[in-house]
């Protein structure tokens, strides 16, 4: 696509005359400089809610599943609903990294990375919930295909577990295409450092890389190989969470259009998220001319397609709660609009279908205010959507005898609270520590990366 | 086999024996390794003492239970048991199978006494002044008080026999029976009529009509246990109409619920007395008429004309019936009807008391004696033995000066206050006794296990002391006995002697004039009755009878005030919004809840709440002290309070009151939940089954025996005493008030109550028990990750504890939400649980107290917190029937599961599906038997239900029931 063609005059992805070492040293400039005091305030601020997530795991191991709000028909809560949220919010890296990159669209280049972390932390935060929320922490192994002498193996037809393979191969996978992915960058924080424990760390890392021709051949290769086996896990492991649902027999969940309607919310909160960050770092970095507004601009694109298929997800299961004629079906998505938790099901509508709207208008898509708001209010309104989802369907069902409310407790909430504080902390690092731009893809698609460049120099930027 | 016979079984490890000193070296350094990493080993190990029989005992086969013949008085009745025993230590109660007043079954309250012998809240040790005292301190205190009329003595039932002995020795004291739940207004009629006190026994046998104003007589009235299965073989045949304010118990039976306030009942009553007795009666008959004013203006002809109709039709075989709270003047006028209409002598006898020596009174009038008592004489000892006067007597401190109370109690009362000794009492399963039932049945009580606390003493052991009797109360059972030609150790096996049946008692003068005939016209009345399971406050410690949700109103852990949906809108009241209520004797103050089937005009309380005992479970309710257990009371006003508070219910009312989408919700599945038919529509009934065909392979099943049960809804009462003694067998903790609140209630069988109705004024209540119904196509099994839950080949589907993570998958995926889960250890989290002796480094935890460790079934796991449970049949007893069926060939008919067993009106049964013969066959094959929710998921439940029948009580049927 992004292919050479005098006639067209694309947009370039880089902007500003910036040479190589221009883009380095923008780039490793946070590594190398001493840490600023909002980083080290922010770190601080973080690790502490964080800390506050381990004592709520603490006190829920110490005390038992009841320090949360669950009860009988609601045997599922914020734990569920957090794992779900924040799976979902690790779906927008992969698809960065390995659709867009098998689709060659060049302009994921100075997103990726960012939204690839994004990915891992959100992963680590979603991995946490599945693990604590079930009654007994210390057996939670029973999970895994153990070989054992009494040949108990896990029950093959649970869709919790496809879950577990799904979300630990997904783990592992993002975190390999991540980590390759930083190879040659790792490289060249190496071979920048100044002390020598920075040197041996980042040259631990970086697997001895010289960037000799043959290994950028290796390299090159294994990352499309990575960014193939990533592709189809896009897809799938959100599909797998939302099995947990549509394999039940409950009204609400017991849902044929659950896959792609997951999928589609998944990136579209993704999306959100990684947008919600990237405003606030690209200002902190100065990285506005390599995360130019038409990156966000694309991104919204997405968050308007993604936000509008949810929406017509949201449409259709109505349509069919009425049209299949089950009364129970019908009442629990009346019930869903209109019952105790009708507050989140508004909610949940008001942030997903009708805040991306405003998307439909170029000026709208291109105001970095308009779109952090969106954005916000698109991560608030998918956590919502999984609370609907799990809480509403569940609270009643089909016997009117034990319907009941679930309220989340303290614990729950400062349990999601720190779950962010986990995420931020993982993140700050990242930023502090890591290129937070893929260095070298980036170089990749700038303009002075042409061979034609230097032809055409006259004009400024350059085109590709 | 030879050839490997040298070898050893397994391979030589590090572990095995060493063969050589390099590797005993090896194996030792390596164990020193491991003990050393382990760290805690050392630490862990327990030192605890295990006794061990040097002699071993003949009759005790450790596992298998001992079944002990004893009996009790419980809510007033006297029930022949039989106790089951591990070891030494009973730890279930059932009916006596061969008792003709419970044919085995039971109720709540005999599930729940297994509690109350083990309560760690009871009294230990008396006390004198406060301070300890011996057993022989006490015995010389009781033996030095003089028997003159200088003392009262306050017993609180008529029944033992040997109390009733001991007694004659006590003439010259002032002696009371004390009974708040007697039905006293209508013992005052009879007594009226006949001269002899006395109480009614219906002969459902005859019946064909009953016209009920409030008498909960498949409830807290209700005769006996065998009374109400009585009803549930002839319901077919009765037309019952019930007239009432509030829902009870009885009118989940009703074919006609007929919703008046206590003021229109009143007048109700009489117009009918008047319109039967005038037209039918005889001149002695009509005598009863003449105080009689009936207000016209508040009888709707309406319905007053075809219940006369019905009356008249079905004489002879009808009962008119009105409930305790009623005064004596509406019993008398019903028990004149009933002989007008001859049902007196048919379907209604006045049988006479057994122990005609006994001064029974009514409840008032004996709380009014002990008051002209004191009044009159100079009194200086009181004894009582577990009446707590207090409560029925204010200003008690007035009433009694300064005598010494000597309280005979298991904790500590209202009467504490007063009394300078406390004699801690035995729970009747460490006494010995004997008890004679209001129809003559001689029932013996015996101990099946040593007092818990040396100390304690029973009634008939402290009226031993005081009466200087040198026999100990063994003896005297067995003096006793002598005079009925019954060898003592033939009646400690069988349990009881049946006694004759005294005749019944003969009207044969017209009644002395009633005064109390005024028309009423209350704007609001208050209704008290017994809480179903609290009864008077009795059972005011029992954590299971407080965590049994009330039939009516689901609430557990306290009462609250019902009101009228009407009355509330009115009032801007919803439930949970607490009220002070004035009547002329009271003020009381408490939550509210909104009910359907309540009467606009009429506000219903239970009584035996707020603060009993000074015990871990007493003081939750609102406390009717002051008020009669049974009563209706004008009501001065009402006024909201700024306070609300959430009401522990294990069912929510949805919506019946104010959420109109949950309400149109129930109403639209209502007839898939619980397929109530007319007859017309069972003999015409079109199947609609849609051949569901399953996508997984179903699984077959190939054991030898196929596990299925069949619950009657017809004959369902709502009683929950399955549930209790569901808790008792299978061990199922509390969770205690707040956790109901959050709905965690534990409880493997519930009884869900549904409400239908179609206007406000006619609702009919109707209940469906449902614990884990055993699909052949689980639902839970299908989600459960790690293989937890699983079917076995004869068709339980059964719980892994051990494999179980808590995931809650299956619970969520469960559509009859059956499923429990143990959110906390709930036997640490129990109030009256305790620090456990620290055995390792991590041990800071709690566990039962000592007694009640005691009480636990061991056939059954104790679950830890984190896992799920749910109902097992009862598996311990299916693997205890099969187990002797293989050993001794013991036919397998006898199994029955703990609700089966335990259900008074037989609505449960179990069994083979495949064994022919099997009463299970009969359900099975009934044309009112429907699977639940089988036609949406096609879960193939081996639990299935019959389904209730509804019938018309008027050809033109006024009022459609959906």
């Amino acid at each position: 696509m992004n292919t050479i063609n005098e006639q067209i005059h694309r947009v370039p992805l880089v902007l500003g005359d910036k040479s190589f070492k221009d883009v380095t040293d923008a780039i490793a400039r946070p590594a190398e400089a001493k840490a600023p005091k909002w980083w080290v305030v922010g770190v601080l601020f973080s690790a502490s809610v964080a800390c506050i997530l381990f004592a709520m795991i603490g006190y829920l191991i110490w005390d038992g599943v009841g320090v949360w709000g669950l009860n009988n028909p609601v045997g599922w809560g914020f734990a569920i609903v957090n794992f779900v949220f924040w799976v979902g919010i690790g779906h927008a890296g992969t698809l960065i990294s390995a659709i867009l990159f098998l689709f060659k669209q060049k302009w994921r280049t100075s997103i990726n990375r960012f939204a690839e972390a994004m990915t891992i932390f959100a992963v680590i935060c979603a991995g946490i919930f599945p693990g604590i929320h079930v009654g007994r922490i210390w057996l939670a192994y029973y999970l895994f295909p153990i070989p054992n002498s009494m040949a108990m193996w896990p029950n093959f037809k649970s869709a919790l577990l496809w879950d577990v393979f799904a979300v630990s191969t997904y783990f592992t996978v993002s975190l390999l295409f991540w980590y390759v992915g930083l190879i040659p960058d790792l490289a060249t924080f190496r071979d920048r450092a100044k002390t020598r424990v920075k040197r041996l760390a980042y040259g631990f890392f970086a697997l001895g890389w010289s960037g000799s021709s043959r290994q950028w051949i290796n390299y090159e290769k294994a990352y499309l190989i990575l960014a193939a086996i990533a592709t189809p896990l896009v897809l799938s492991v959100h599909s797998i969470v939302s099995f947990d649902f549509a394999t039940s027999n409950l009204p609400g969940w017991h849902t044929t259009i659950f896959p792609p309607y997951f999928v589609a919310g998944a990136i579209f909160s993704g999306f959100a998220m990684v947008l919600t960050l990237l405003i606030i770092a690209r200002k902190i970095f100065n990285l506005e001319d390599l995360v130019t507004i038409r990156h966000l601009e694309n991104m919204n694109k997405f968050i308007l397609a993604t936000g509008t298929m949810v929406g017509y997800a949201y449409a259709m299961e109505f349509f069919m709660a009425w049209y299949s004629g089950n009364q129970y079906e019908a009442f629990a998505f009346v019930n869903r609009a209109f019952g105790p938790y009708a507050w989140a099901y508004w909610i949940m509508i008001s942030c997903n279908v009708i805040s991306p709207q405003f998307f439909w208008f170029r000026s709208l898509r291109t105001s970095i205010p308009v779109m952090f708001i969106i954005s916000i209010f698109v991560n608030i309104g998918m956590w919502f959507e999984r609370f609907v989802i799990t809480v509403t369907s569940l609270h009643r069902d089909f016997l009117p005898s034990s319907w009941d409310y679930y309220t989340p407790t303290w614990v729950d909430i400062m349990t999601f609270v720190g779950s962010f504080g986990l995420f931020f902390s993982l993140f700050l690092l990242f930023l502090k520590f890591l290129p937070i731009i893929s260095i070298a893809e980036v170089k990749g698609v700038m303009a002075i990366a042409d061979p034609h460049h230097y032809e055409s120099h006259t004009k400024k930027g350059g085109q590709l | 086999m030879s050839s490997i016979d040298n070898k050893s079984e397994f391979k030589t490890t590090l572990f095995s024996s060493p063969k050589t000193r390099r590797e005993a070296m090896k194996s030792l350094s390596t164990g020193m390794t491991v003990a050393a990493l382990s760290g805690c080993v050392s630490i862990r190990k327990p030192k605890q003492i295990i006794k061990t029989y040097t002699h071993e005992s003949t009759t005790t086969v450790p596992g298998l239970p001992n079944y002990y013949a004893t009996s009790a008085v419980i809510n007033n009745r006297v029930n022949s048991l039989l106790a089951t025993t591990y070891e030494g230590r009973p730890t279930k109660l059932d009916g006596h199978p061969d008792y003709p007043e419970n044919n085995g079954r039971s109720s709540a309250h005999i599930q729940a006494e297994i509690q109350q012998l083990y309560d760690p809240d009871r009294l230990k040790t008396h006390t004198l002044n406060g301070d300890y005292a011996n057993v022989l301190t006490i015995k010389n205190v009781l033996g030095n008080i003089s028997l003159d009329d200088s003392t009262l003595l306050v017993l609180p039932n008529h029944h033992s026999m040997v109390i009733e002995s001991l007694l004659k020795s006590v003439k010259k004291s002032h002696v009371f029976i004390v009974d708040p739940l007697m039905n006293g207004n209508q013992n005052n009629a009879i007594y009226h009529f006949t001269g002899q006190r006395g109480f009614l026994h219906y002969n459902f046998k005859k019946t064909k009509f009953i016209l009920n104003f409030e008498s909960d007589f498949l409830g807290l009235e209700s005769e006996n246990i065998a009374s109400l299965q009585s009803y549930m073989t002839h319901q077919s045949d009765i037309m019952h109409v019930s007239v009432s304010s509030h829902l009870s118990m009885t009118d989940s039976k009703a074919d006609r619920i007929i919703n008046q306030s206590p003021s229109h009942q009143r007048e109700f009553i009489k117009a009918l007395a008047h319109r039967v007795i005038t037209q039918y009666g005889t001149e002695i008959d009509k005598a009863i008429l003449k105080t009689i004013n009936v207000d016209t203006t508040m009888v709707d002809t309406n319905q007053l004309n075809p219940l006369v109709d019905s009356l008249l039709s079905h004489k002879s075989a009808a009962i008119v019936m009105v409930g305790a709270a009623f005064e004596s003047v509406y019993h008398a006028l019903a028990l004149a009807i009933n002989t007008v209409l001859k049902n007196n002598g048919s379907t209604v006898h006045i049988k006479p008391y057994s122990d005609s020596s006994a001064t029974i009174q009514p409840f008032n009038d004996t709380i009014d004696a002990i008051r002209t008592v004191f009044q009159t004489n100079r009194i200086k000892t009181v004894i009582s033995f577990g009446v707590d006067l207090p409560r029925f007597m204010p200003n008690f401190s007035d009433v009694v000066g300064n005598a010494l109370i000597i309280n005979v109690c298991n904790y500590r009362n209202a009467l504490s206050a007063f009394s300078a000794i406390h004699i801690a009492g035995t729970h009747f399963l460490e006494e010995w006794g004997l008890l004679k039932s209001d129809h003559n049945h001689i029932c013996i009580q015996q101990p099946v296990i040593e007092p818990l606390y040396p100390d304690v003493l029973s009634h008939a052991d402290v009226l031993t002391a005081l009466v200087g009797s040198s026999f100990t109360v063994y003896q005297q059972v067995q003096t006793l006995l002598k005079s009925y030609n019954q060898s003592f150790d033939q009646l400690k096996s069988k349990g009881f002697i049946v006694g004759k049946s005294l005749a019944s008692l003969r009207i044969n003068k017209a009644p002395i004039a009633f005064s109390a005939s005024e028309t009423i016209r209350n704007d609001l009345t208050l209704t008290v009755s017994p809480s179903y399971y609290m009864l008077d406050g009795r059972y005011a410690n029992n954590a299971w009878l407080h965590e049994t949700p009330d039939p009516i109103t689901k609430l557990t852990w306290g009462n609250a005030f019902i009101i009228n949906t009407d009355f509330a809108k009115k009032n801007h009241l919803v439930t949970g919004d607490v009220v002070t209520i004035d009547v002329a004797d009271a003020r009381l103050k408490g939550p509210v809840i909104i009910l359907p089937g309540q009467n606009r005009a009429t506000i219903s309380i239970n009584y035996g709440y707020g603060a009993i005992y000074q015990t871990t479970f007493s003081g939750y309710g609102i406390s009717t002290d002051g008020l009669d257990p049974y009563g209706h009371y004008p009501i001065q006003s009402v006024s909201k309070t700024n306070e609300h508070v959430t009401l522990a219910d294990t069912q929510m009312n949805h919506g019946l009151d104010e959420e109109s989408l949950a309400a149109s919700g129930i109403k639209d599945r209502i007839k898939n939940i619980l397929h109530i038919k007319t007859i017309a529509e069972l003999d015409h009934a079109h199947h609609d089954d849609h051949h569901i065909h399953s996508l997984f392979k179903e699984q077959v099943y190939t054991g030898e025996h196929q596990w299925g049960m069949s619950i009657d809804l017809n004959a369902c009462i709502g009683c929950h005493t399955c549930a209790v003694a569901c808790q008792a067998e299978n061990n199922i903790p509390i969770v205690g008030k707040d956790e109901v609140i959050k709905g965690r209630e534990m409880s493997w069988i519930r009884i869900d109550r549904y409400f239908i109705e179609n206007d406000h004024n006619d609702v009919t209540i109707n209940y469906m028990p449902v614990a884990c119904v055993h699909c052949e196509n689980a639902p839970c099994e299908q989600v459960c990750p790690v293989n937890a839950t699983v079917h076995d080949d004869e068709g339980l589907n059964v719980m892994t504890y051990n494999r179980c993570i808590g995931t809650r998958y299956c619970a969520n995926n469960c559509p009859y939400k059956v499923r429990r889960f143990n959110f906390f250890d709930w036997h640490q989290k129990n109030p009256q649980s305790v620090e456990k002796k620290r055995i390792h480094l991590f041990d800071y935890f709690r566990e039962p107290s000592a007694p009640t460790q005691k009480q636990f079934n061991p056939e059954v796991t104790i679950r830890m917190r984190g896992v799920m449970e749910k109902c097992t049949y009862c598996i311990q007893r299916i693997s205890h029937a099969k187990l002797q069926k293989k050993l001794h060939g013991t036919p397998i008919d006898g199994l029955q599961t703990a609700c089966q067993q335990s259900c008074p009106t037989n609505a449960i049964v179990f069994g083979d599906i495949n064994q022919k013969n099997h009463p299970l066959q009969a359900a099975r094959s009934s044309k009112r038997r429907y699977d639940l929710l089988q036609n949406e998921l096609n879960t193939k439940p081996r639990t299935v239900y019959l389904a209730k029948i509804k019938r018309s009580v008027w050809k033109e049927t006024p009022h459609e029931h959906h």
